[in-house]
């Protein structure tokens, strides 16, 4: 189930809310949190079960094992070597599940290429969200063993954790030390419930309005015969899939966050105008901070971060980078895309960092955009093969104009620019108005409208006139 | 042996069940193909269907029926009439592939005919259900699809 | 120690906004009333079964079944039946279509919105191995049946003839020049090659040529080129032998409905020989119907008014006329010709049309039968240059 979707809206938070508010246990603040939990619990269930009646079985297997193994490494506090084994076992068990499910199919291909064989992996489907769960039961189980928190005793509070619906398909990444407190006792209140609904409204808008409808024109363009896009129409294009990838990514953070508010919690913000970044590092502290801060936290450092030596450095950064790539998704562009950042990020801390140091801001800006513009082509492209046409289309190749140029952009400009100034921030302090009274009409006015485009929206994409004209 | 030891293997067993379970689902079938064709046949309704030489699967299909070890295929004589009832045991280790883009082209051109102002036959090709499983391909164009498919599976 | 990162925890996107108690109860309870109400009238709204608008059935309420379940299958209904029983469903699609027009788009399910009001379909590329496969068969058939008179009425699409009102910036191919193409490609010892462009000449208003609403040519575009063959095949037909009658003045055809457009209209206007009525059967074989005229005018009550000309497309039909002419016609044909087909009912004394995507018997036994005096084509340039059946028909 997506969260912008009829049933998500209309059926499935209204019931959740209901249980969830309707208070059980007046006398008795802590069964009442319990029955909260539970609640939360049962409809992340049904969330999940929803797109994947089968792989929930996967993920009770999963979430029992894991509390397992907290409660294991806590009973052997003093046996260091027991410990180790313990850990080493759950983390082989976690790492081989999101294996075999994300990149068997991968794997054997490859391998076939490699030997020319033909054998081919059964056809096993990747459960939804396994990526992010997997990512954060690494969490607790590695903050558990360095003893960072405590293992989690009850079961319900750490199933809750798992697979809390708000950010169990596209994150944030929760780390598990962040939330215990909250897991346990945490305010829920008007004020907070607020501002998860504002939370939510933007995330929604981000996703529906924005980047459902410039997706589009990304979409239209890359399924054209290759040869006849035309440099203009080729940047337009990639320029339309920077602004959806991060208003898709970004929108579903801030409906996750909206909704952890609503039920009370606080996640930690996933993107901060990443695409007003002035160097690759920049970016990548604004681009998916949960992810990155992950793999800071659990592989670079664990390596030996810049600790050990140019050298040791440069190995280590790589590796985050390739694995980095290959998380989001189990094909070599991706990897090729991680690998991509993992050098530029190299080269910019020890050949030329110095030397953009002197430019100016602005400058510095443009060329970060044109990194990761560039980026993205790798990221989009279904192969290299693809990437390279579209590349050249972009230096070119298809001429700088073609016959759809001028309908193109005349189609689609205002909204693209609309999505443009959202992008980069310029909104952030757009009601500056004196009068506290207008400022609150105007934003009332502004959510209103974009909850209800966005329904509008929602269902107009289902419109599905059975009409066909080649009669 | 610790009770976190055992509940963990218990763990690691069913994990191991669960994953064998997911991947011997596509396993020859042993089932007899006419009973599993029979246990389709009477799950939906036929009434407007009738059974097909195999030069008409041929010309409808372009496949011999004679490479395959077991083809039954139903249809309607009315040209405006799109259901129709397809299933094919494949010999042993042979892909089913082929057949399933020749079937799908076979969809996409019919949806192309009859989109605009046949609302009801569209409606039918637009849930068509073409599975690929235990060495069986089934092909169902129904008012009730699914059904079907819940007819074949448990035949399987 | 220097990190990669920069470390950032609860970076708030946007300022903290401190709103007051009051304000902050308010947006509660406006969600909350707002998922409520939605959730209310979806309980409350009947469902409906059929969306005239779409022409297609809307999904109902699925079953719950525990085999539903397991394969997905009730989920996925679910979510359609929530969406297809969206209360006010039409109203929303509609405002979309026209908030979307707002911010300057022309495009909606590939139809676009061109000036003072006409929509387009999108032309059909020119596959040249596509072509030269029709076009053989094509040529093949004129050789083998030497003593007919065969013409071919290939009609341009409005986006070539009303060229200057598609949308802004739209460029589109060369329609005239792919003409000549299929022109060329035909060789026959009787053909003759019907110039619709040419026929078009004496209109002053183009406009009229082509419905705002719909792809088709419209009733009088296709006289012209009807009078046009005449003069090819001598029949004598003169344009005052025919009446022209508007039959619908709120016709809204599939582009309309493809775009979501709701509020322009076109005329529809059949054309038929004077004095016609009861000169002619015309039987749907596949069909076993028989019906005295070649208007369907029970058709006018429905959503896709064009069907009033042939009752829509059939795989054969076939006209039998009292006309005092030896003369019997072979048509091959798509939805272009099923307004032209009226105007040669007195010139023929049988009529033979096949369409071919939906014929699939032998076409070599109806010509065997039938001797036919003529063979004519009737197309418009998409659909031929998309077509997958003519070759396949003309050879069985």
């Amino acid at each position: 189930m997506l969260f912008s979707s009829a049933t998500f809206l209309f059926v499935f938070l209204p019931v959740v809310l209901l249980f969830y508010f309707v208070p059980l246990f007046r006398q008795n603040p802590q069964r009442e949190m319990t029955k909260k939990n539970a609640v939360l619990c049962l409809a992340s269930l049904v969330f999940y079960a929803w797109g994947e009646p089968v792989y929930i079985v996967l993920m009770l297997i999963s979430i029992y094992f894991n509390y397992n193994i907290g409660l294991d490494l806590e009973a052997h506090t003093f046996n260091e070597r027991r410990r180790k084994k313990i850990f080493v076992c759950a983390v082989v068990f976690n790492l081989l599940v999101l294996g075999f499910f994300k990149y068997f199919p991968f794997a054997v291909d490859n391998f076939s290429r490699l030997f020319s064989l033909e054998i081919k992996a059964a056809n096993i489907s990747l459960p939804i969200g396994i990526s992010f769960y997997t990512f954060q039961i690494l969490s607790y189980v590695i903050d558990v063993y360095r003893g960072k928190c405590r293992a989690q005793r009850k079961l319900l509070p750490f199933a809750t954790y798992i697979c809390m619906f708000p950010q169990l398909i596209a994150g944030p990444i929760v780390q598990y030390g962040d939330i215990e407190r909250q897991l346990r006792n945490r305010r829920i209140g008007v004020r907070k419930f607020s501002a998860g609904v504002l939370f939510f409204i933007r995330g929604l808008g981000k996703k529906v309005l924005f980047a459902n409808t410039i997706g589009a024109v990304y979409t239209e363009i890359t399924a054209r015969e290759p040869g006849t896009t035309g440099l203009v129409v080729a940047w337009f294009g990639i320029l339309c899939y920077t602004l959806q990838i991060y208003f898709d990514f970004s929108g579903y953070s801030d409906m996750a966050i909206g909704l952890g508010k609503m039920f009370g919690f606080d996640f930690i913000q996933n993107f901060n105008f990443p695409y007003t970044a002035d160097s690759i590092k920049d970016f990548w502290s604004r681009w998916h901070i949960s992810l990155s801060n992950w793999f800071r936290d659990y592989v670079y450092i664990p390596l030996g971060g810049n600790r050990k030596g140019t050298g040791r450095t440069i190995i280590n950064l790589l590796i985050v980078w390739a694995l980095t790539g290959l998380w989001h998704g189990a094909a070599w562009n991706f990897v090729a895309w991680g690998v991509y950042y993992g050098v530029l990020l190299i080269l910019e801390k020890y050949v030329f960092g110095g030397l953009t140091e002197k430019l100016p801001h602005w400058a510095k800006r443009v060329l970060t955009m044109l990194i990761v513009i560039v980026g993205w082509v790798f990221f989009s492209a279904e192969s290299f093969g693809d990437a390279a046409r579209y590349l050249g289309a972009m230096i070119g190749t298809g001429g700088l104009f073609d016959g759809t140029t001028a309908f193109v952009l005349r189609s689609n400009f205002f909204p693209f620019a609309v999505m443009c100034c959202s992008a980069l921030g310029f909104f952030r302090k757009f009601p500056k108005l004196k009068d506290a009274n207008i400022r609150l009409a105007l934003q009332a006015v502004g959510y209103a409208a974009v909850l209800t485009l966005c329904v509008v929206s929602l269902v107009s994409e289902t419109y599905n006139p059975f009409l066909y004209f080649r009669f | 042996m610790s009770k976190f030891r055992i509940k963990e293997i218990v763990c690691v067993v069913l994990l191991l069940v669960f994953v064998l379970l997911l991947v011997t689902q596509n396993k020859q079938s042993a089932s007899d193909p006419q009973t599993v064709f029979d246990a389709v046949l009477t799950s939906i309704d036929v009434s407007a269907l009738e059974e097909r030489r195999e030069d008409q699967f041929k010309k409808a299909f372009g496949f011999d029926a004679q490479d395959f070890d077991f083809v039954s295929y139903y249809a309607a004589s009315d040209v405006m009439e799109v259901r129709e009832l397809l299933l094919v045991k494949l010999p042993e280790g042979a892909d089913a592939q082929p057949l399933v883009d020749k079937i799908k082209a076979r969809v996409e051109d019919k949806a192309e005919l009859f989109a605009g102002y046949a609302p009801e036959q569209s409606g039918y090709l637009e849930t068509y259900v073409l599975l690929s499983r235990g060495g069986y391909v089934l092909y169902v164009v129904s008012d009730t699809p699914d059904d079907a498919v819940r007819a074949f599976k448990k035949a399987l | 120690m220097k990190l990669p990162f920069r470390l950032k925890q609860n970076t708030e996107q946007g300022e903290k906004r401190n709103y007051t108690s009051l304000v902050c109860l308010v947006i509660c309870v406006a969600f909350a009333a707002f998922l409520a109400l939605h959730t209310l009238l979806f309980l409350v709204v009947p469902d409906r079964a059929m969306s005239e608008n779409e022409n297609r059935t809307l999904q109902q309420k699925p079953k719950l079944t525990l085999s539903a379940i397991a394969d997905g299958s009730y989920m996925k209904q679910y979510e359609t039946y929530l969406t297809d029983q969206f209360p006010n469903r039409d109203g929303l699609i509609s405002f979309h279509s026209f908030f979307s027009s707002l911010l300057g788009h022309r495009e909606q399910n590939g139809v676009y919105l061109g000036k003072r009001g006409f929509l387009f379909e999108a032309q059909t590329p020119l596959d040249e191995e596509r072509l030269q496969k029709t076009t053989d068969a094509i040529n093949a058939l004129m050789a083998q049946e030497k003593h007919a008179q065969c013409a071919m009425i290939l009609a341009p699409n409005s986006t070539y003839v009303l060229k200057k009102y598609l949308p802004y910036g739209l460029k589109m191919d060369d329609q005239k020049a792919q003409l000549t193409t299929v022109k060329n490609a035909l060789q026959g010892e009787k053909f003759s090659w019907v110039s619709v462009l040419k026929s078009y000449e004496k209109v002053e208003d183009p406009t009229t040529l082509y419905y705002h609403t719909d792809h088709h040519w419209t009733t009088r575009a296709a006289l012209r080129a009807f009078l046009s063959l005449s003069s090819k095949w001598n029949l004598g037909a003169k344009e005052k032998s025919f009446n022209i009658e508007a039959v619908s003045k709120k016709f809204s055809g599939v582009l309309a409905a493809s775009y979501g457009e709701r509020k322009i209209k076109d005329v529809l206007e059949i054309c038929a020989p004077k004095k016609s009525e009861g000169t002619y059967t015309v039987s749907y074989e596949s069909q076993s119907r028989v019906t005295a005229s070649v208007f369907d005018t029970e058709k006018l009550d429905q959503r896709n008014q064009y069907e009033v000309f042939l009752g829509g497309n059939y795989d054969k039909v076939v006209i039998q006329t009292l006309a005092e002419t030896e003369d019997t016609l072979l048509l091959f044909k798509d939805s272009f010709a099923n307004c032209l087909i009226p105007m040669l009912t007195p010139y023929f004394t049988k009529i033979v049309i096949i369409d071919p995507r939906y014929f699939s018997d032998s076409l070599q036994d109806i010509v065997d039968d039938n001797e036919f005096t003529h063979i004519l084509f009737v197309y418009n340039l998409n659909t031929f240059l998309a077509d997958k059946s003519l070759a396949g028909v003309l050879a069985s």
